[in-house]
């Protein structure tokens, strides 16, 4: 199997605080890969490493063979990456739809002629990127909503819009940074359904969550970080038993 | 009470530091050479009777201000939800609407209501190609005037030296020159995050104008004039006036025109982006540096092309162009049309350039029916009232950050995004 992003001995230090230190980790076509791991594991971090809002300090990034490390952050969504963020973050004065036709910018011509005379290539551009951008809305169930100002939306529907945002950039491989964080059960268990269906087009997807239950139920492989070190990775039944892992997260056993 | 305990205040802490200025008068006495300090109410009495339209007007926008907020009458009348959509029908007339009524005035006006006009038009120019980097893509910039007063200089110089340079070659050639200045002005702070941008385009607005004040081929203080081949000239029966109108008019059609259809495509909405969320643009492949180059470069672009443009209708240029006055006033002028509203800072422009204009123009006026009915102390203030328009503005400037902090036709969605920033 042809890894789609791999990355090998990724390491981010802020001042003496080595936040990701050697993590290896690859991630197939159409998978779907969580990283676990306790609060200030460095997940996030690992996270804006691999996107390109970091930048990290050793290691390589190969996304389909092709090393990002260190490329802007516009960069690594051109080559087929994209993601969302653990806290929200929209364009709050746009609408629903708006928020969604700026990524798409990557895919658009900008030559000044046909964008400041509307010609009609161009507005048919522009009418086909608004119906594809519905579409995007559609698949996440917020087409009702397209024209209201997203700060205004319900905290699970800025979330899906976020998944939606990203969908828009046509990525081969989505990043999602706790897209389950502060849902109750019922909409966690529309999380995972949607997250199975975002699969379903063929992307393959990373996953930052501390919800054991959407983790445990989607995954095909988990990496478990603990204060920026991997500690295990494997399936989930394997990792659920590992007693590193069970350490990390519970505490140390009491040993007199 | 309570609630008008802070105004109370805060106007007995202006008496007390006013006291001095206004109520005593200083004596000297001359036999011996002493100095005495004598009470003179008339000063503090001349004075807050000029004060009193002033007053009067904060009064009635006070009233506005609670009208429109029982009545919702901004919204009613709804220039700015219909304009800012692209979709509305009737707000794709508008020019053909605007444009007819604007040309009709090259002959509704008299020859100095015209040269104001035309003034207006410039400063138009100016709040529009400011809007698109402070307003749009969400970057202070301080010294805007720098590249208009580099568009005018150039024109200045080069038709000096070439003889024939008109207008009409020089503000397109103006306009990539401007853009290329503040490429290379933005490259190296547009790269950092933060506000290095206002600082360095404040210090090249400073250091131009020095630079041009100081120097034998720019005309030091007393700047360039323009000779008569290559100004705005009377064209076809059209006096020079006229001209400059028109030709100004035009170009403000024309900019509107392309920053609209800029707004409402691809690069717009980038623009928009970084100002919202700038990590999430860049995250949504919106190259944000690029995107904010190209907005400022156009933005001084448009500038320098003004700057073209007023040298050719006034026939002169010198340093005050780029004070830094004149920057601060472009910036209020897009700040109080409404940021990132096009049309708003249009409005903007006109009413911080025309206000004060007439407010001068008023004292022009006493011999006029409606001032000789007035009784005398009003009519006394009346004709005062243009040296205290610094003092209008900064009580209208509050006043605007305190209940229209979006500006006057910025969306309430752009206020909403100020207030919870």
């Amino acid at each position: 199997m042809s890894a789609l992003l791999e990355t090998r001995g990724l390491s981010k230090t802020f001042g003496g605080l080595k936040a990701v230190q050697n993590v290896d980790l690859c991630v197939g076509a159409n998978r779907i890969v969580s990283v676990i791991g306790p609060n200030g594991a460095g997940k996030t971090t690992f996270f804006n490493c691999l996107s390109g809002i970091y930048r990290p300090d050793g290691g390589e990034i190969l996304l389909d063979g092709e090393n990002i490390a260190g490329r802007p952050p516009h960069q690594v969504c051109r080559r087929g990456m994209a993601r969302t963020f653990q806290n929200i973050r929209l364009f709050p004065e746009m609408t629903v739809l708006e928020n969604v036709l700026v990524a798409q910018f990557q895919h658009r011509s900008l030559s000044p002629f046909p964008l400041l005379f509307r010609s009609p290539k161009f507005c048919g551009s522009e009418h086909a990127c608004r119906e594809e951008a519905l579409g995007f809305l559609d698949f996440v169930g917020l087409r009702a909503h397209a024209d209201r100002i997203s700060s205004s939306l319900a905290y699970g529907q800025q979330r899906r819009l976020e998944i939606a945002r990203a969908l828009a950039t046509k990525p081969r491989l989505l990043l999602l940074d706790e897209p389950a964080a502060g849902m109750n059960p019922q909409e966690a268990i529309e999380m995972v359904q949607l997250i199975s269906r975002i699969r379903e087009r063929g992307l393959a997807i990373l996953l930052i969550e501390h919800h054991m239950k959407v983790v445990m139920t989607i995954s095909d492989e988990i990496l478990v970080l603990d204060h920026g070190v991997p500690i295990a990775r494997g399936a989930p039944q394997q990792v659920r038993n590992d007693p590193q892992v069970i350490k990390a997260y519970l505490g140390e056993e009491a040993t007199h | 009470m309570a609630r008008w305990r802070p105004y109370l205040l805060g106007l007995l802490g202006v008496a007390a530091l006013t006291f001095p200025f206004l109520w005593l008068q200083l004596r000297p006495n001359t036999t011996d050479n002493t100095i005495q300090t004598a009470w003179a109410p008339e000063h503090g009495l001349q004075f807050f009777g000029d004060l009193l339209p002033v007053f009067l007007a904060a009064l009635l926008i006070w009233l506005g201000v609670r009208a429109n907020r029982r009545w919702r009458l901004s919204d009613t009348i709804a220039l700015t939800a219909a304009w800012q959509s692209a979709d509305k029908t009737w707000s794709r007339y508008w020019a053909w609407i605007a444009m007819p009524l604007v040309l009709c005035g090259t002959f509704g006006f008299g020859p100095s209501n015209l040269t104001l006009m035309t003034d207006v038009g410039i400063y138009m120019l100016l709040a529009l190609g400011l809007n698109i980097t402070v307003g749009m893509t969400g970057l202070l910039v301080l010294g805007y005037a720098g590249f208009y007063a580099f568009g005018a200089y150039f024109f200045a110089i080069t038709q000096q030296h070439a003889g024939f340079f008109p207008w009409w070659i020089a503000a397109p050639v103006a306009f990539p020159l401007g853009g290329l200045m503040g490429y290379l002005l933005g490259l190296p702070c547009l790269r950092l995050r933060g506000d290095y941008l206002a600082i360095v385009t404040l210090g090249f607005a400073e250091a131009f104008r020095e630079t041009i004040s100081n120097l034998d081929f720019t005309g030091g203080a007393q700047g360039l004039s323009i000779e008569a081949g290559n100004k705005l000239r009377g064209l076809a029966g059209l006096s020079h006036q006229q001209v400059a109108y028109v030709v100004v008019a035009l170009v403000v059609f024309l900019a509107v025109f392309f920053v609209q259809r800029l707004y409402h495509s691809p690069i717009g909405r980038a623009w928009v982006a970084i100002r919202e969320n700038e990590i999430a643009a860049s995250a949504v492949g919106v190259p944000v540096v690029q995107m904010k180059l190209f907005a400022f470069s156009l933005s001084a672009a448009i500038a320098a092309a003004a700057g073209v443009l007023s040298g050719a209708s006034d026939g002169f240029v010198s340093p005050t162009l780029c004070q830094f006055n004149q920057s601060i006033s472009i910036l209020a002028m897009v700040i109080l049309g409404g940021l990132g509203n096009t049309y708003g800072v249009l409005l903007g422009a006109a009413l911080l350039y025309l206000v004060p204009e007439y407010l001068k123009r008023v004292s022009m006026l006493q011999d006029s029916a409606f001032f000789t009915s007035l009784p005398d102390f009003l009519r006394a203030s009346f004709l005062h009232l243009a040296d205290y328009q610094f003092l209008i503005f900064g009580a209208v400037m509050v006043l605007m950050m305190l209940y229209r902090p979006q500006g006057l036709l910025g969306s309430t969605r752009r206020k909403e995004e100020i207030l919870h920033r």
